[in-house]
């Protein structure tokens, strides 16, 4: 029985088999990893095999607050995503980013879902470099799920994130996401889960961006995640990428003009299809 | 006119007689000047050396949560106290350092032979098979002026002048076990509490003499009440000296042995296949104090070596009691048997021991009745010729038990196993140096027919390539007590045939490779293998240090060996092949200012041939700091796990409190983390805290049997304090 439900338990009629049919699609999607436990967002991050916990963005403050230490211009991202070209697993997200001389903040919030089902999060994070080659942060999270007719949860838990620059062409950047295993609802069954992110960066020439990335979470195996960019002309880079577990190749492109940035991706999965991205970027 | 002439001359000699004179003054000044500066740059290397980061080296890739590096710590610490002088120090001095190969030993000592002497440490980097990382690794183990005065102080200032330590460790498991709950009627299976407790002193004067007291109570056992009346339930107790008057070595109490390469007599820790792959070849002492907790690895009596440079004989004896496991005369006699106090039987009544008992633990009633049921009689000796090139030993150890060990189970692998009350052993060991190659061996025969060869040759073959091969033929029916040898199963070194070929190779100044195969067979039947049987290892490490302080390894592990089939129907079991693999990367990265972070991902393969195959993972970061002013130390580390089943268990070394060790296996779906802290308050008094807890998200209990442990948590507290004076 999918364990999200059961935090609801308590407010939930059984017998309606369109519930529980329902309910094993959930299950399902959460097999194959249809369900919001995706913390690197935005394009770019899609487009380079889902990898993101060692760069710095925008959205760092949901894939590694650290990493937010080391942006250098505000900026301010809107992101949309269309899993499978499915309307009821869409994400939106926006997020800000404010560098000041004491660290910088960002602020993320995402919408997953429909009607039916959602999560919702806000995400308040802050990033500072502590000395030259090592960025750490942490974001305050708040998690919302829904179900439509039931009710909904709401869960507070943090993030804390390092990045590292142990070479200058080699970054290394660790994220764990609710590290004490916050619960959602009553039941101690249900926890948001605890993931970590631990990746690398490898920039050869400032070009080329080659990022691995390993991510774990608590429910399910290890998925292993690479990216590459390559800046190919002034304003334009191509981007592509591969994960396992479930194995999924993608694809993208990055226009960048002074102010502004937009960032197209696909994913492809063998039996669910394409899943777009796009983001668009606003820095000073 | 002569007058003036030999007050010039006596002035000339005035002269130059102060100016002598005045270099005499002042060359001690230089000299301390000197010693200061040594002394200051020992100690920016004492802050930079990290002992932690060195026993992780050592310890990485053990794979068995028993192993204790206690005494290898130990030793470091005591030559980092007490710096070897290197322009005096013999062959075997560098060998007991234990940070040295035989091959790197014989270059250190030729260069010093060829320049005359070291004039700085600096000068380390320049021996043929010293990196320069490897020097200055070794740097504060060394000291280039000898101490003051040349003499040996008196007796009184050796046995009272020199440190003292006083150590105090208390561990706690904060999740009921079973084995703790009471039934009904008040009991419980384990009758003491949950807390273990460690208390030593020790008293050493440099690494001349070295005496002391320990005692351990395991979790479980009872303290000062039932039946440990004296208190603790483990004591060990020892007194150590290294050149004093006729002694080369003498020892009286616990000690330890270490002859030849561990065929007949090795107490500690033996060498392992691991990605030191050219550590296989066993150097040091021949008679060394036992300040250990193990409870049966060490021999208690009198040890001593006399002898001079060229010619050493070395003689022991050991009477202590050991747990084991008896039989009685008739079953009926076990209940009117003598039982004493402490809940021990009267030894009368034994007629035969089923085997001996090495765990230690004494927390139940059968582990309590097996508490030292019989004596064990040791006594043996060794004579050692050893000059520049070639060192030569014959040993021959006797043991005799006061009760017969009978095996109970008649299995017909354990048809050669030693049985019986006494047994001898007697060995031929030999270490021949000859220019770039090394060769070692051991030729062992036990009383009751059965042999023990090792056979070997360490060679530097250039400057970047080193290269070991160790070649074992131990018969199925050789027999001992005491061995420690180099082997894939059992070290007590029998029943097996192999070779183990090592080898590393540094193609480029920041790229090493550390490799080895060794292939082996059983002639005979072993534990769930139902055949003679055979198999293979590979182990290869790449290590790549892009600059000083920042290190990325691959180790790459396979295992192919033979093993009964699980679950088969047939009359007669058959053996199918067992591959475990591994695959680890892991990157470690230290910044100046004291913070250090390490990341791993490693991933686990096990196939036995009959179930599906099992792939585990674990990934985990790990962040420390050093205060730089504040003397305050803190680690921890964030892991997550995913393995099917206990078959695919992945182990990781931990930071841990002073000499106690955490090699935890990392199994079923989960989290780990730990805090430790160590606060060093003053000069003289230490602090370390830990605090570590495994979350197991797909299981409702952890352990097994009395150590189950009901729910998701394991959670442990570890504090330890020193203190020096």
């Amino acid at each position: 029985m999918n364990p999200l439900y059961k935090a609801f338990s308590h407010n939930v009629l059984f017998n309606s088999s369109r519930i529980i049919a329902f309910i094993l699609l959930l299950t399902l999607q959460l097999q194959i990893k249809a369900g919001n436990d995706n913390r690197n967002l935005g394009a770019q991050s899609a487009a380079m095999g889902s990898t993101g916990v060692s760069s710095s963005s925008v959205f760092s403050s949901f894939s590694n607050a650290g990493a937010l230490g080391g942006l250098e211009t505000m900026a301010f991202s809107v992101y949309a995503e269309n899993r499978f070209l499915q309307s009821s697993l869409s994400l939106y997200s926006l997020a800000g980013a404010l560098p000041t001389k004491s660290g910088n903040f960002g602020l993320g919030v995402y919408y997953f879902g429909d009607a039916n089902f959602n999560e919702k999060s806000v995400s308040l994070a802050y990033g500072r470099k502590l000395f030259t080659g090592l960025y750490m942060g942490a974001s305050f999270d708040m998690i919302s799920y829904s179900f439509k007719d039931y009710g909904s949860s709401f869960s507070p838990t943090f993030s804390i994130g390092i990045l590292s620059s142990p070479t200058d062409k080699l970054n290394i950047g660790v994220n764990v996401h609710n590290p004490i295993r916050l619960n959602v609802g009553d039941d101690e069954f249900d926890r948001i889960p605890t993931i970590i992110n631990l990746g690398l960066s490898y920039m050869p020439t400032e070009k080329i961006h080659l990022a691995f990335e390993v991510e774990k979470n608590i429910n399910f195996k290890p998925q292993f995640k690479m990216g590459l960019e390559y800046h190919i002309v002034e304003m334009l880079y191509l981007r592509g990428g591969v994960s396992t577990n479930p194995t999924l190749s993608s694809f993208g492109l990055g226009f960048k003009f002074s102010m502004v940035e937009i960032d197209l991706a696909n994913s492809f999965h063998p039996q669910l299809g394409y899943s777009p991205h796009i983001t668009l970027s606003f820095s000073k | 006119m002569m007058k003036l002439k030999k007050n010039i001359k006596l002035g000339k000699l005035n002269y130059y007689s102060l100016i002598i004179l005045g270099l005499l003054f002042i060359s001690p000044f230089v000299a301390n000047a000197q010693k200061n500066k040594d002394k200051i740059d020992r100690t920016k290397k004492i802050n930079d050396y990290s002992f932690d980061e060195k026993l992780e080296n050592i310890a990485n890739d053990t794979e068995s949560e028993d192993v204790t590096y206690d005494t290898f710590l130990e030793n470091i610490y005591d030559y980092f106290n007490n710096p070897i002088n290197i322009n005096k120090a013999d062959q075997i001095e560098f060998q007991n350092l234990g940070l040295l190969s035989l091959q790197q030993i014989n270059s250190l000592l030729s260069y010093r032979r060829l320049v005359g002497g070291f004039s700085s440490l600096y000068e380390l980097q320049a021996v043929p098979g010293i990196s320069q990382s490897k020097a200055i690794e070794l740097a504060p183990f060394f000291r280039i002026y000898a101490p003051e005065g040349g003499k040996l102080p008196p007796i009184g200032r050796l046995l009272f002048k020199g440190k003292h330590q006083l150590l105090l460790r208390y561990q706690q498991v904060l999740e009921e076990a079973d084995g703790y709950k009471k039934d009904s009627l008040g009991n419980s299976t384990y009758l003491g509490n949950s807390s273990k407790l460690y208390l030593r002193y020790r008293y050493t004067k440099g690494t001349q003499i070295s005496y002391g007291l320990t005692a351990e109570k395991d979790q479980g056992e009872e303290f000062f009440t039932g039946s440990q009346k004296q208190g603790f339930d483990f004591y060990s107790g020892h007194f150590y000296a290294r050149n004093i008057g006729p002694f080369k070595h003498i020892a009286i109490g616990d000690f330890e042995i270490h002859f030849g390469q561990g065929l007949v007599a090795w107490n500690g820790l033996g060498s392992r296949k691991g990605s030191y792959v050219l550590d296989v070849v066993k150097q040091g002492y021949k008679v060394k104090q036992y300040t250990s907790v193990n409870e049966s690895n060490f021999f208690r009596g009198a040890a001593v070596t006399l002898g001079q440079d060229q010619i050493q004989v070395t003689a022991f004896g050991s009477y202590k009691a050991v747990d084991a496991n008896a039989i009685f005369n008739t079953p009926a006699d076990s209940l009117e048997a003598d039982i004493e106090e402490d809940g021990n039987v009267g030894s009368a009544d034994i007629e035969t021991i089923s085997s001996l008992q090495a765990t230690g633990f004494h927390r139940t009633d059968s582990e309590i009745a097996d508490k030292h049921s019989i004596q064990q009689f040791h006594g043996g000796g060794n004579i050692n010729y050893r000059n520049r090139f070639l060192s030569i030993g014959l040993n021959g150890i006797y043991t005799r038990l006061s009760e017969s060990l009978l095996s109970t189970t008649n299995q017909v692998y354990s048809k050669f196993v030693f049985q019986g009350d006494r047994l001898w052993n007697a060995s031929l060991d030999y270490k021949v140096l000859a220019n770039k190659f090394t060769f070692f061996g051991e030729l062992a025969y036990s009383s009751n027919g059965g042999y023990a060869f090792l056979n070997g040759m360490l060679a530097d073959l250039d400057k970047r390539l080193q290269m070991v091969i160790l070649h074992r033929d131990y018969s199925k029916d050789y027999q001992s007590l005491n061995a420690n040898a180099f082997a894939e199963s059992s070290n007590l070194a029998r029943n097996e045939k192999g070779l183990y070929w090592g080898f590393v190779l540094s193609p480029l100044p920041k790229l090493s490779v550390n490799a080895y195969v060794d292939v082996y067979k059983f002639s005979w039947l072993s534990y769930l293998v139902d055949a003679p049987s055979s198999g293979t290892d590979y182990l290869a490490e790449i290590n790549f240090e892009p600059k000083r302080r920042f290190n990325i390894y691959l180790r790459l592990k396979h295992e192919k060996k033979l093993r009964n089939a699980t679950d088969n129907v047939t009359v007669s079991d058959y053996v199918l092949p067992i591959l475990r693999s591994s695959a680890r990367l892991n990157f470690s990265y230290s910044f100046n200012n004291g913070v250090r972070l390490q990341s791993r991902v490693e991933a686990s393969r096990f196939d036995n041939s009959t179930s599906p195959v099992e792939i585990g993972y674990l990934v985990f970061q790990d962040i420390s700091y050093t205060f730089p002013v504040f003397p305050l130390t803190l680690k921890s580390r964030f892991a997550l796990f995913d393995t099917p089943s206990y078959n695919s268990r992945i182990f990781a070394y931990e930071s841990d409190v002073l000499y106690a060790f955490s090699i935890p296996a990392y199994f079923d779906q989960g989290i780990r983390t730990y805090l430790f802290a160590k606060y060093e308050v003053n000069r003289r008094l230490s602090l370390w805290f830990r605090f570590a807890q495994t979350f197991k998200s797909d299981q409702q209990f952890q352990g097994s049997n009395n150590d189950q442990i009901e729910g998701r948590k394991k959670s442990e507290i570890k504090a330890m304090m020193r203190f020096k004076f």
